[in-house]
């Protein structure tokens, strides 16, 4: 059953089912490719979960308590996993989890799930605490929603449900599921108003390896409040207020489109789509925002600001640009924003991306995606290991961008790697970003390992 | 008696399935395939993944909300196919997860539905409820499962059945190595040493890459542990969950229990028991033990009186606060998340003679182990990375040990059986505190230049 697709004279060996979630960027036709689907089974996607989405983005929130709803290994394989850094409470890096055992899973786990939070409440005193669902909660049919809000009723904060069932669709549906929580249950709950002229938000920054203090400083000395950051470093008492700003920054559109949607009805604060990465990205983010509040000082600072740091940024970029030119480069992210970014910044560094995929793009960002694609480049919707090891191999990549899933992947091909997702700790956002970014790509690639690798025959 | 918790904080555990994969993977060809959400299979390979560093392939049959209210056969047939169509394996473990034990799906029988229509492949049912038990019961399940599954009397044989249970590739390695000079016919199961550490060589690199990393115990060998005449148990916590039992009662094959040979006493146990049954053990084995003494002697004034929690796995548990009571330290707490650690302790206490019975506790969590802890001395931890935020917010060190060790390279690499491991954990010990000890009037760069 096995079928080969034809891609640029080679053969890539994929499952019927699968065929159609693959494309080549050609330049007589338009590259149009399967998407936003439910995983094949048995195809070992790189996707994750309803909860996993839920929770990656929820947990950067430092001051509120998490507790996993579900068995252990829900809450063990998410504990502290995302590099998010707090310049205030620990909270966050905390795990809590009910635990679910056999008794609970045939007579209910509601009463354990009530004296859970109670517990949670009294030994911590969060700002708030976030109660997910999982699997097995979903089947026996446990009114998590029932249960928060009678522990709210003893408790002096918001106890929030979570509706993050794994089986009740993708990891893009936890995004949502957060996003809504969010929206319900914490912004608009605080009414203080801050005197600032000049207020935003700032959505789907994660502050991985510290990439939101790396960007909000600019903001800072533009003038702008950042009201609250949803969610990296972010706090409870800050998103409560988030209704208050001007403006709401959309980083990461794959997991925050949906909440900057929901206030722009409610609240009527527009939203803008920003990439923090990339000198072009983040120089055009700021300018974008100066426009916005169409003040004039303010466009003149951050054009000053983008002239000062881009003098230095680019000496940076150029030395790396002469190592790094002409070398081939694969990205596989969660979203289509991070990929499309990390393709912008390829370019610029004068290599080129041969394979680009996503977890959970859409048919609009994949049109996107091959826009910024040369021709011959494959594009890849929910990939599994054995396809894009295949594509690394065939397509003589020298930098494969992924997550911590990929990594070994690409080693084991002889092939150089850059974590781009949650276990890195190195600084991509801003100016000081790019530059550290240009440097991973670089030392990555020329580690002699991968010659070492090569010479080695027996 | 401390009130009662009634939620989990910061788990020492992880789930059955979890386990079960990890056993599926010392198998040669096999494929763990999770019968359940698409996100448990994602989670565990990360999991996995970040302790090993390789790639590690689990399937999953990706149930979704239709599924879960109608039955998941449909999916975990389609999953099955593709499995099978893509990675070409030998052997596939039907691993349940939460969903699928929640919603009742009967995997023994879609198993032996499946089974009709590939003769060639094993599949193999195993129930592993995530909410049951903990990751090691999973993988000592799975290791009984396959052997239930597939071992056979044919013409009887002299092997030695070797169960190690939860090793590192490095340490597999080293009893694979041993058992070939002893002499003695042996098969090991599982054999993680080339599966979870396999070497970067240019045939990674230029060959085609079979779908799944070569190594393992082979299927074929497998079939032939029914045929044996003893079967040899390192983990003392398996109890009624080791494979040794079906053995025992489809075969009447004996069992035999001896604890992970960790450190002095350990390891010339283990060594006796191979020469009872008829191996030898040659110079070069049994060279180190002499200076392992000298380690010991070396470095006993660093190491007596040294007070350490251990926890974890609860075979290792146990084996490492045997071996430390060798070097003067005292074990002042036992944890685990299982509840399967006092009966290994029992048993190793009684073997060694141990001087007192440290404080144990089971179902352990890091808020638990700290309350237990609170206010007492201590000097050290020993277990896995989870416990790296105990060991910060107390201001001592951990020795990394186990699964999971996430935040530092070589995991797979750590040894812990035999005497030369011991060396090296012995001065691993007793070098942290000679560096905590370490001149502080230290020179300076401008007087030395």
């Amino acid at each position: 059953m096995n079928n080969n697709n034809t891609l640029n004279n080679q053969q890539i060996n994929m499952l019927l089912e699968r065929r159609a979630h693959i494309a080549e960027k050609t330049a007589d036709r338009r590259s149009e490719l399967a998407c936003n689907q439910a995983s094949l089974a048995g195809a070992v996607s790189q996707r994750a979960c309803v909860y996993s989405g839920a929770r990656v983005v929820l947990n950067p929130i430092t001051d509120a308590a998490h507790i996993v709803h579900g068995p252990i290994g829900c809450a063990a394989y998410t504990w502290d996993i995302r590099g998010s850094l707090s310049s205030g409470s620990r909270l966050y890096r905390q795990s809590f989890s009910t635990d679910l055992q056999t008794r609970e899973v045939i007579f209910g786990g509601e009463q354990k799930l009530y004296h859970a939070i109670r517990e949670v409440a009294r030994d911590y005193r969060p700002a708030a605490i976030f109660v997910y669902s999982t699997c097995p909660v979903g089947i026996i049919g446990d009114d998590i929603k029932a249960v928060c809000s009678q522990a709210e009723k003893e408790i002096d904060f918001p106890v929030i449900p979570v509706r993050s069932e794994g089986f009740r669709g993708n990891k893009s549906d936890g995004y949502k599921a957060a996003g809504e929580a969010l929206f319900n249950y914490v912004i608009g709950t605080k009414k203080t108003l801050s005197k600032a002229p000049y207020k935003v938000n700032i959505l789907g920054e994660y502050n991985v390896a510290g990439d939101l203090w790396e960007v909000k400083h600019y903001f800072t000395e533009l003038g702008i409040e950042v009201v609250a950051s949803i969610t990296g470093d972010g706090r409870i008492g800050d998103i409560a207020r988030a209704h208050t700003a001007d403006l709401n920054l959309v980083q990461c559109s794959g997991s925050m489109k949906h909440l900057a949607q929901m206030m722009m009805e409610k609240y009527n604060i527009p939203y803008q789509e920003v990439s923090f990465f990339g000198l072009e990205d983040f120089s055009r983010t700021l300018l974008q925002v100066a426009d916005f509040f169409n003040d004039k000082n303010m466009l003149a600072s951050a054009k000053k600001i983008i002239k000062r740091e881009k003098i230095k940024t680019e000496k940076v970029l150029a030395a790396y640009r002469q190592k790094l030119h002409g070398k081939i480069a694969a990205v596989y992210m969660g979203g289509a924003a991070k990929t499309m970014a990390l393709i912008r910044v390829f370019n610029k560094l004068g290599m080129q991306v041969a394979v680009a995929g996503t977890q959970s793009g859409k048919a609009k960002d994949y049109r996107q995606i091959s826009a910024l694609l040369g021709n011959g480049a494959i594009i890849i919707d929910d990939a599994n290991p054995l396809e894009l090891t295949e594509l690394l191999k065939k397509k003589g990549i020298d930098i494969f961008v992924g997550g911590v899933k990929e990594r070994y992947l690409a080693y084991k091909l002889g092939i150089a790697f850059s974590d781009f997702n949650h276990d890195r700790d190195i600084l991509f956002a801003g100016f000081k970003g790019i530059a550290c970014f240009a440097k991973e790509v670089h030392d990555s690639i020329f580690s002699p390992v991968w010659k070492l690798a090569r010479k080695n025959k027996g | 008696m401390s009130p009662k918790n009634y939620v989990t904080v910061n788990t020492c555990s992880a789930c059955q399935p979890l386990g079960a994969a990890l056993a599926l993977k010392g198998i040669a060809q096999a494929m763990p395939l999770i019968h359940g959400s698409q996100g448990c299979s994602t989670y565990m390979r990360l999991y996995l993944v970040r302790h090993f560093r390789e790639p590690i392939d689990i399937a999953s049959s990706a149930l979704n909300e239709k599924d879960a209210i109608y039955g998941g056969e449909a999916n975990l047939q389609a999953a099955v196919k593709n499995v099978i169509n893509r990675y070409n394996p030998a052997i596939i473990g039907l691993i349940t997860g939460c969903l699928a034990e929640t919603i009742g799906d009967d995997i023994d029988r879609i198993s032996a539905e499946c089974a009709k229509s590939y003769p060639d492949i094993t599949l193999v049912p195993i129930r592993a409820p995530g909410f049951a038990d903990d990751w090691s019961a999973g993988f000592h399940t799975a290791v009984k499962q396959v052997v239930c599954h597939l071992a056979r009397r044919t013409k009887g044989s002299r092997a030695i059945n070797f169960l190690p249970g939860i090793i590192s590739p490095a340490d597999t390695r080293w009893l694979k190595l041993l058992l070939v000079d002893s002499g003695i016919s042996a098969i090991i199961l599982p054999d993680n040493s080339l599966t979870l550490d396999a070497p970067l060589t240019v045939d990674c690199l230029e060959k085609p890459l079979s779908a799944i990393p070569p190594g393992g115990t082979k299927c074929s060998d497998i079939v032939k542990m029914g045929d044996s005449r003893g079967t040899i148990e390192l983990s003392l916590a398996a109890g009624e969950q080791s494979a040794g039992v079906c053995l025992k009662e489809d075969f009447s094959i004996e069992r035999r229990h001896l604890g992970l040979p960790i450190g002095l006493r350990a390891t010339d146990n283990f060594f006796g028991a191979i020469k009872e049954l008829g191996g030898r053990i040659t110079e070069r084995y049994i060279e180190p033990r002499g200076r392992l003494l000298d380690a010991m002697a070396d470095a006993h004034r660093r190491l007596f009186g040294l007070k350490a929690v251990i926890y974890g796995e609860p075979d290792l548990t146990a084996a490492m606060a045997n071996f430390i009571l060798e070097l003067g330290m005292e074990p002042v707490l036992l944890a685990s998340a299982s509840t399967k650690l006092s009966q290994a302790i029992e048993i190793l206490a009684a073997t060694y003679n141990w001087p007192y019975q440290p404080e144990i506790l089971e179902a352990a969590d890091f808020k638990k182990i700290a309350q237990k802890i609170a206010g007492r001395h201590l000097d050290l931890l020993i277990g896995d990375s989870n416990g790296r935020h105990l060991a910060n917010a107390l201001d001592i060190p951990l020795l990394r040990v186990g699964f999971p060790v996430y935040d530092r390279y070589g995991a797979g690499r750590i040894r812990t059986l035999g005497y030369e491991a011991a060396i090296r954990l012995v001065d691993q010990i007793a070098n942290i505190f000679q560096e905590s000890r370490e001149d502080k009037d230290r020179l300076k760069i401008e007087d030395v230049i």
